[in-house]
């Protein structure tokens, strides 16, 4: 009985240490990180919007929810609900990014580590959600690529080998991006 | 020589972190091959349009992998570790670019 007590006391206090970790080392890093990510996610999505590949309504609803991460993250009461609702935002992101580089204001190799940026937003999501990162339903693996106005194909290495969310997650909906 | 500067790059990160008071015990050998990386990535883009938000992104690369690995790199936005990551990573940059 004892020892059961000890085990679980060790447990609960591995546990709390993960959670302390969390919030003491990863949550404020993505604090600071978020306003320069959620920039290219607007970007993308008003991008989108001014080509009616979404409706007003649908960025309305992508803009909600990256208010929404903006309101919870400090807060922590939302944490397992974040790579969820990241996931919807991440190929807006993408395609925030890939405006830039078409426009010249990057070039492949300055675009890289800004692509590689919200990969490791999405990781790190994940790890606040307390666990190793999960493939949803639809979702690829493998290497990140993308391609210049020029149609060249660059690629970033996942940086420790975690899944690839598919280009666009909306593309089930019929929403093209 | 490109070894020399990775080598000093890494140690110059680690501690410039320490002198921000940080607990740098647990900075792993993956998270500093990591800004390493990321440095010479950098290099190949050196005086490129974007070059700037570059840095800054492999910065916030480099601080999220310390986040992830749970070093206590900040325990609220500190703006300097940010400065010290970047600024290291685009001198680093530019001295082997």
């Amino acid at each position: 009985m004892k020892n059961i007590i000890i085990t679980i006391s060790l447990c609960l206090l591995a546990a709390c240490a993960g959670t302390r970790a969390r919030n003491t080392a990863l949550r404020p890093v993505l604090l600071a990180i978020w306003p320069r990510v959620s920039v290219d996610v607007e970007r993308g999505i008003a991008d989108a919007q001014a080509r009616n590949a979404i409706t007003p309504g649908i960025a309305a609803d992508l803009r909600e929810r990256a208010a929404g991460i903006a309101r919870d993250l400090p807060t922590g009461v939302r944490d397992l609900g974040l790579p969820s609702e990241w996931s919807l935002l991440e190929p807006y992101g993408t395609r925030g990014v890939q405006i830039l580089l078409d426009k010249g204001e990057l070039t492949p190799a300055t675009a890289r580590p800004v692509f590689q940026r919200l990969l490791n937003f999405r990781d790190s999501l994940d790890e606040l959600a307390g666990g190793e990162p999960r493939m949803p339903a639809g979702m690829s693996t493998g290497t990140y690529r993308w391609r210049d106005s020029n149609g060249r194909v660059f690629e970033a290495k996942h940086a420790v080998g975690e899944p690839v969310y598919e280009a666009n997650p909306l593309s089930r909906l019929g929403v093209k991006l | 020589m490109k070894d020399n500067i990775r080598q000093t790059f890494g140690d110059l990160l680690v501690d410039a972190l320490r002198d921000t008071g940080r607990d740098v015990s647990t900075v792993t050998k993956e998270v500093r091959d990591y800004a390493v990386e990321q440095m010479e990535q950098l290099a190949e883009a050196v005086g490129q349009p974007g070059f700037g938000l570059a840095v800054t992104a492999a910065a916030d690369n480099v601080a999220m992998r310390l986040g992830i690995s749970t070093v206590e790199v900040a325990d609220r936005a500190d703006a300097r570790i940010w400065g010290i990551i970047a600024g290291a990573i685009g001198i680093g940059a530019r001295a082997i670019g």
